[in-house]
């Protein structure tokens, strides 16, 4: 038998072919197909063009309204509209309206991503779902209509990297941090056009929540891709969301690795990217002081559960610095509502935080806390681009939920521990 | 869609390292349903002059990791909308890669252009062919090696992008 690292197992059994190998161009069939605003803009005109009038299977496509949520302008709520009707005309099975969530969270929350499946999805952030042992990716607009007229997308089977992670993770340490050390060593293009594979006995310590930031910011790396897995706790987290069955893939023993990597995080400290690219971390030490004018905790990276508890154990009984904003986006209704009523949001909000819808909104640069020229935000998400949430000379240090917290009551870049 | 040609003659603008789809198109406009509308911000904040001096067939040069970040198609729908004719660099992120081919413009990796960004600089006059895989310059009277489009993808080039191709593909299934 063919030993085969978990992406090239999934699109074996995704395509006619016995046995896939890295290089090869393969066309694959799809589980799921995730789309949001972007059907709206640019999908829907090519499906018209190219004279698609029902898609493949409305029953694995799931539509998500999340980037500019609640509309903003007249533009965006036209898309919205535009997308709610594609979904009612094409009879489309999954939506999510405005207020539901980030697309990356809903799909695990509501059970469309399973273990062994492909998914697709128009955000490049689509690499999350691959902490529930699924091969999930991102592709553009033209893709998706390809994919939604036939169900089926070409794939180069890309080749696998292994990261290994090892040691006990110290307090006060995230993932986050984990993810931007690996982004640090790798680089922006250190996994360009392939596949991660997560292994190693730290995950085991770590929540699902904190796996999920790992398979996040894989496309940081430049992965198509970032698969972990799956324990227990997946496999029960999925059996729960979804009565639809699956059949988990794990890797073989002897699958080929086009590079390994080991990481002892035993003693990993606070990470932060400088401006203006995800590798430039640096240990948190080494940036103190800095002024901040906005810091922000959400994002698809990190606007989950765990998140918000961390940030709040450290704003607790604290007020925020005067001169700072800090901005707060639960990445779900759900993870809203859970933090609401055990007292995390009202933890955050006493300390001056804003909690504001859960949206990209900032992140991304649409809305909802954008910077003006010479700031300096703090942010959990995962672009720290030139201009990436608003003035060409803003400025953006990313950092994990604890790192944020610290900052946002001093007022200044702070060591969380 | 006329059937597009195989070899580029144009001007080169170059550009740099990890230029984002965020360089090239903002999220700020991302809101509208008009690619032609948002093209004149192309490179709003890198090269402000570059939508309004662009001509037909001209070559975006870049080095590695072009269009890192975001999967948004418009990044690579907007350079069509102005007509580069062709979209060269040491190295791509691999959704930019994939848009850019889709709406049928061809991204071509050229390695020595990292090492050697003198190779081509901006403003000089270069000609390409995807099929022999060869960079000519005329200020340096060069030929380079590029790599060889894949007859592969070649047929999204000559299609027009791969809308016209799944326009067919409907009619057969």
């Amino acid at each position: 038998m063919t030993q085969q690292t978990m992406a090239e197992k999934i699109l074996t059994t995704h395509s006619d072919q016995k046995a896939v190998a890295p290089g090869e161009i393969v066309e694959a069939f799809v589980d799921v197909a995730m789309s949001h605003e972007m059907m709206g803009t640019r999908v829907i005109p090519h499906l018209e063009e190219a004279g698609v009038t029902k898609v493949w299977d409305p029953s694995r496509v799931v539509m998500i309204l999340d980037h500019w949520v609640p509309a903003p302008t007249v533009e965006a709520a036209t898309i919205h509209q535009r997308v709610r009707n594609f979904v009612r005309d094409f009879q489309i099975q999954h939506f999510y309206d405005v207020g539901s969530g980030v697309c990356h969270q809903i799909l695990v929350e509501e059970g469309h991503v399973r273990p062994g499946e492909l998914l697709v999805g128009t955000d490049s952030h689509t690499t999350t779902g691959g902490a529930f042992g699924a091969l999930t990716t991102g592709i553009g607009a033209t893709d998706m209509a390809i994919v939604l007229g036939t169900g089926r997308l070409w794939f180069r089977v890309p080749d696998t990297i292994k990261i290994t992670i090892t040691g006990k993770l110290p307090a006060k340490v995230m993932g986050k941090d984990i993810i931007l050390n690996i982004l640090y060593r790798l680089g922006v293009e250190g996994a360009s056009f392939q596949a991660i594979e997560y292994h190693g006995d730290t995950l085991k310590q770590l929540s699902l929540d904190a796996w999920m930031t790992l398979t996040n910011m894989a496309v940081e790396v430049g992965a198509m891709a970032a698969l972990i897995p799956p324990d227990k706790r997946v496999l029960d987290y999925v059996k729960q969301q979804t009565p639809q069955s699956f059949t988990p893939v794990y890797p073989d023993e002897k699958a080929t690795y086009h590079q390994t990597h080991e990481l002892d995080v035993s003693k990993l400290v606070p990470q932060v990217a400088k401006p203006s690219l995800p590798s430039n971390a640096v240990p948190v030490t080494e940036v103190e002081g800095i002024h901040i004018d906005q810091a922000l905790l959400g994002s698809c990276t990190n606007g989950r559960l765990e998140d918000l508890r961390v940030a709040a154990q450290i704003v607790k009984d604290k007020q925020i610095a005067k001169d700072v904003r800090f901005i707060v986006n639960p990445a779900s209704r759900r993870i809203y509502l859970t933090a609401l009523e055990e007292g995390t949001i009202g933890t955050l909000v006493k300390a001056g935080a804003t909690i504001g819808p859960a949206t990209c909104g900032a992140c991304f640069g649409g809305h909802c806390g954008l910077l003006a020229s010479g700031e300096i935000c703090i942010s959990t998400s995962n672009r720290n681009f030139p201009g990436r949430m608003g003035s060409a000379d803003s400025h953006i240090y990313l950092a994990s939920p604890a790192t944020v917290a610290a900052s946002a009551i001093a007022g200044k870049i702070t060591d969380p521990r | 869609m006329p059937e597009q040609r195989t070899t580029v003659e144009g001007k080169a603008w170059r550009f740099g390292s990890n230029i984002s789809t965020d360089d090239i198109i903002s999220a700020a406009h991302l809101t509208s349903l008009s690619i032609e509308e948002i093209a004149p911000f192309a490179f709003e904040n890198l090269r402000p002059e570059f939508a309004k001096n662009v001509q037909p067939n001209d070559i975006i040069v870049a080095e590695e990791n072009l269009g890192i970040g975001s999967s948004r198609e418009s990044a690579a729908a907007i350079l069509r909308s102005l007509g580069v004719g062709a979209i060269i660099a040491a190295s791509f992120a691999r959704i930019f890669f994939r848009n850019a081919y889709n709406l049928g413009v061809p991204a071509i990796e050229f390695p020595a252009i990292a090492k050697d960004p003198n190779l081509v600089r901006d403003g000089d006059r270069i000609r390409i062919d995807l099929k022999e895989g060869t960079l000519f310059n005329h200020r340096t009277d060069q030929s380079h090696q590029i790599t060889k489009v894949p007859p592969f993808l070649i047929q999204y080039i000559e299609a027009g992008g791969a809308i016209p191709l799944l326009k067919q593909k409907l009619k057969t299934i």
